[in-house]
């Protein structure tokens, strides 16, 4: 089971999206986090995780995203989860509470929910 | 050798008696690497026996989640023996280990609150999922031997 992340980084939303494909699981969760440790620095403030070729996550995988939303709370940032199949969202709802986690079903919907944000930090 | 198949003369029994012939058991080093190993035989016991991919899915999560526990905490250096089996009715799957003993059917093992992310236990995650997608669980220490098994109702 193997693991293909491909990096995306929009400057304007100060966004970073990682496209995973494959399968993030005990033997692949490191690679992720090194992925967003190297990749994902202080002036971002969303990452986002999309998943729409994601076949299999286990807890090594849900602890990398949990360990990544612990990074970007730490500057006050946030990270999104786009796309993921059935069998990916049973998985997440196995582990109950998912602490300020953003859930979007693709990215139409992240996109609304970015542009409300900037529309809010406008009118302050 | 990596994910070598146990011969028949030394299968471990299970917990669980399905009475079946279709039973499979594999002898992995104590490596999370080993992991490949444990994918590879799935795959192949599936081929002959397939079943819903979210099912499959499923079994091969609880696999991995015990492997990487048993592999990581255990403290053991002989090889874990990963069995599975079944009927037209249920699917097993067995783990025995030389490790600590340690049993995960035990509600103090729990994890309660995932919400505070500094707490999380390394391999509690993991449990906690094989108890939710499993059907029953067993678990037996035998001199120094653990045996947990996994019952899955298809």
């Amino acid at each position: 089971m193997s693991l293909s992340i491909q990096s995306e980084y929009n400057q304007e939303k100060a966004l970073i999206t990682f496209y995973l494909d494959g399968s993030l699981d005990g033997l692949t969760a490191n690679d992720l986090d090194s992925k967003v440790n190297e990749e994902v620095t202080s002036n971002i403030e969303t990452l986002v995780f999309d998943m729409k070729e994601l076949e299999y996550i286990s807890s090594a995988g849900i602890r990398s995203v949990l360990i990544a939303l612990k990074k970007m709370k730490k500057c006050g940032g946030r990270v999104a989860l786009t796309n993921r199949q059935p069998q990916i969202i049973k998985v997440f709802e196995i582990m109950a509470a998912l602490p300020d986690l953003k859930l979007f079903a693709n990215q139409k919907e992240l996109d609304g929910y970015l542009d409300k944000i900037q529309a809010k930090v406008k009118d302050q | 050798m990596s994910g070598a198949i146990v011969t028949a003369s030394s299968k471990p029994k299970l917990l669980v008696d399905v009475k079946t012939a279709h039973q499979v058991s594999l002898s992995l080093q104590p490596k999370v690497t080993e992991l490949e190993s444990v994918f590879g035989a799935l795959d192949d016991y599936f081929t002959s026996f397939p079943l819903q991919t979210i099912k499959i899915n499923n079994i091969k999560l609880i696999c991995e989640e015990v492997f990487i526990n048993i592999a990581s905490h255990s403290g053991t250096t002989e090889n874990i023996t990963l069995t599975i089996a079944h009927n037209e009715d249920h699917l097993v799957i067995q783990f025995d280990d030389q490790g600590l003993p340690f049993d995960p059917c035990r509600d103090d093992e729990k994890i309660t609150d995932i919400s505070n992310i500094d707490d999380i236990k390394i391999g509690g995650l993991g449990i906690e999922m094989v108890k939710k997608m499993s059907d029953e669980l067993f678990y037996q220490r035998k001199g120094n031997l653990n045996h947990f098994c996994i019952l899955i109702k298809l």
